[in-house]
């Protein structure tokens, strides 16, 4: 009220001011609601894609839909759960996907943290090194397995090539059961590790310089401030990090399906991979749906974790 | 001995670039090597050929596709961006912290689990298998990323130079307008450019939802992985074909992207 007030006395007296009333209004209005407007397009897109998909998600995990028997559809309860837990073939795809993430994250962790101290340094050449290390995380992922299903190619790859030269006998890389997953956390250890790096790389340049200083007034050597003053001081960066990458790998997909679609023999099945099988090979949409639930759940659990560390830097 | 610090500091950066770099090299020498020459992995030196290119391109439908993704991603991006401007400015500006939560936990949702509804919803609605459809699906990738990241840019901007646009009576939209989108703008292309980036790479939206009629161009490159048709030189052509071009884009605009990966990665 005050400010209509305000506006009405067209203090100037500029005739101008007295049309432009309305729309002076209109702004002020847009201004007050401004929290609301700017976020309609947002939250529409949000509810679309993500709120009334999710109802139907858990809805279509309580029937027993079948793509080709959509008529029938009925409900069936938690029968989908239930049995999606007596499926072997799901209960090997949730280990395989511990495996594959697990061996993926603890390598990337590894040597992404020792690559970051060598980063950590200062000397000339340190970006544009950096910047190229970086490339592989922007590679499109199908197109990167293309060139490694090359580099695995039993017959004609350069691996089993360099392995005969060195009088070993080849592999098969992608083809034999025990391989295929290691070779698998390869090309995500070859692509992941830059973002590993980066990670930890923000946190140790984030890290305050007098505890260092101490350690070296204490004769500390460079291996003990690492063990006693580094590891420390980052504790919660690589909690975070680990969780990230976890979550991050546990979802991993484009890769897996380019290169072995889950073989050979379900040996590289993931969840993420057994749901699509699911869902758009079998058509099993209800038991695709309930597992899809359960893989949400999973993540979920890891992200509570996650949440639950950051709590202390949590701003939004 | 600064010097010889030095040195073993350039000696251990190009061993640890050497293996991740080795990847592209073989991609982009290997698909100038003529066809016959891929059955000896041993042969680096050939006269180089550009039949691969030529056979990706005329023979295949991945020119059509990365034309298909270009349209794709860079309505999926501007989209995104202008939401996810407008969605950070009200979370930073007014705390919306349950806002905020809800986005990212949008982002935890795996797109398999999303996706089973949503192919069910884009049937019903002819959305399937559309390039529209698409770029809808793509905003569930650009905009939660776009609104995590951008947050932290406005942030970065004083408010009191909001604060003065106000009190010389511009209105909240003004100031967003003429004082926050201009003092923000390195950091808009370096979002748009990583959303560009990660519609562009996204294989499961476009390989359920597209089907054989809108191919992107992940999808397109996926179709030369089978290992009975097409020779190796051609995958790996198409395999340069769709990476190169990104590359010259992020190199582009490098400055401004460790920053923006830096912040987007701590809530990816």
């Amino acid at each position: 009220m005050v400010d209509q007030a305000y506006h009405g006395t067209s203090v100037r007296g500029f005739p101008r001011a007295e049309r432009a009333r309305p729309a002076r209004a209109a702004l002020e209005w847009v201004d007050r609601n401004l929290a609301v407007i700017f976020n309609i397009p947002t939250v529409a897109v949000l509810i679309a894609l993500v709120a009334i998909p999710a109802v139907m998600v858990v809805y279509s995990s309580l029937t027993d839909w079948h793509l080709y028997l959509a008529d029938q559809r009925q409900f069936v309860g938690l029968d989908n759960y239930v049995s999606a837990f007596r499926d072997e073939r799901w209960i090997t795809a949730i280990f395989q996907t511990i495996y594959f993430a697990g061996g993926s994250v603890i390598l990337q962790f590894v040597i992404g943290f020792a690559i970051a101290l060598l980063f950590n340094q200062k000397f000339k050449g340190n970006r544009f090194y950096r910047g190229i290390f970086m490339l592989p995380m922007l590679a499109m992922s199908t197109a990167i397995s293309l060139v490694w299903l090359i580099l695995y190619n039993s017959s004609f790859g350069p691996l089993n090539y360099w392995l005969v030269s060195l009088g070993l006998s080849s592999v098969e890389w992608l083809g034999d059961p025990r391989w295929a997953m290691p070779s698998l956390i390869v090309v995500q250890v070859w692509q992941w590790t830059p973002f590993m790096t980066l990670l930890l790389l923000a946190g140790l340049q984030s890290l305050p310089d007098e505890p260092f200083e101490a350690a070296k007034l204490d004769g500390a050597s460079a291996f003990q401030s690492f063990i006693h003053v580094t590891l420390p001081l980052m504790r919660g960066h690589i909690v975070v990090a680990l969780v990230l990458r976890s979550i991050i790998e546990i979802k991993e997909f484009d890769s897996i399906m380019t290169m072995t679609e889950g073989g050979p023999n379900g040996a590289t099945e993931t969840m993420n991979m057994n749901i699509y099988l699911n869902a758009f090979s079998y058509s099993q949409l209800g038991m695709a749906a309930a597992k899809g639930v359960i893989f949400f759940a999973f993540i979920l659990l890891i992200q509570a974790l996650l949440l639950k560390i950051r709590a202390r830097r949590w701003s939004y | 001995m600064p010097h010889f610090r030095t040195l073993v500091l350039h000696a251990a950066a190009i061993a640890v670039i050497a293996p991740f770099t080795f990847v592209f090299v073989f991609m982009v020498w290997n698909s100038f090597k003529p066809d016959f020459l891929f059955f000896d992995p041993g042969v680096w030196m050939f006269q180089p050929t550009l039949m691969h290119y030529r056979d990706v391109i005329q023979q295949s439908d991945l020119v059509e596709n990365i034309t298909n993704s270009l349209v794709v991603s860079g309505f999926a991006t501007v989209i995104g961006i202008a939401c996810g401007l407008m969605t950070a400015y009200t979370i930073a500006r007014y705390k919306l912290r349950k806002l905020a939560l809800a986005i990212l936990f949008t982002r935890m949702i795996p797109y398999i689990t999303m996706l089973i509804p949503l192919w069910l919803v884009f049937r019903e609605a002819g959305l399937i298998n559309t390039i529209p459809g698409l770029v809808l699906a793509h905003l569930l990738i650009t905009i939660p990323f776009g609104v995590w990241i951008l947050i932290a840019y406005i942030e970065d901007i004083p408010k009191d130079l909001e604060d003065a646009a106000l009190m010389d009576g511009a209105s909240r939209v003004q100031a967003f307008w003429h004082v926050v989108l201009p003092l923000c703008r390195p950091g808009i292309i370096a979002t748009a450019i990583l959303c560009f980036v990660f519609s562009w790479n996204n294989f499961q939206f476009a390989l359920v939802l597209g089907g054989m009629d809108v191919k992107t161009a992940p999808v397109s490159v996926f179709q030369f992985a089978s290992p009975d048709t097409g020779s190796m030189g051609a995958m790996l052509a198409a395999a340069t074909l769709v990476t190169i071009p990104g590359f010259l884009l992020v190199m582009f605009a490098q400055k401004q992207m460790a920053a923006g990966l830096t912040i987007g990665g701590i809530s990816k």
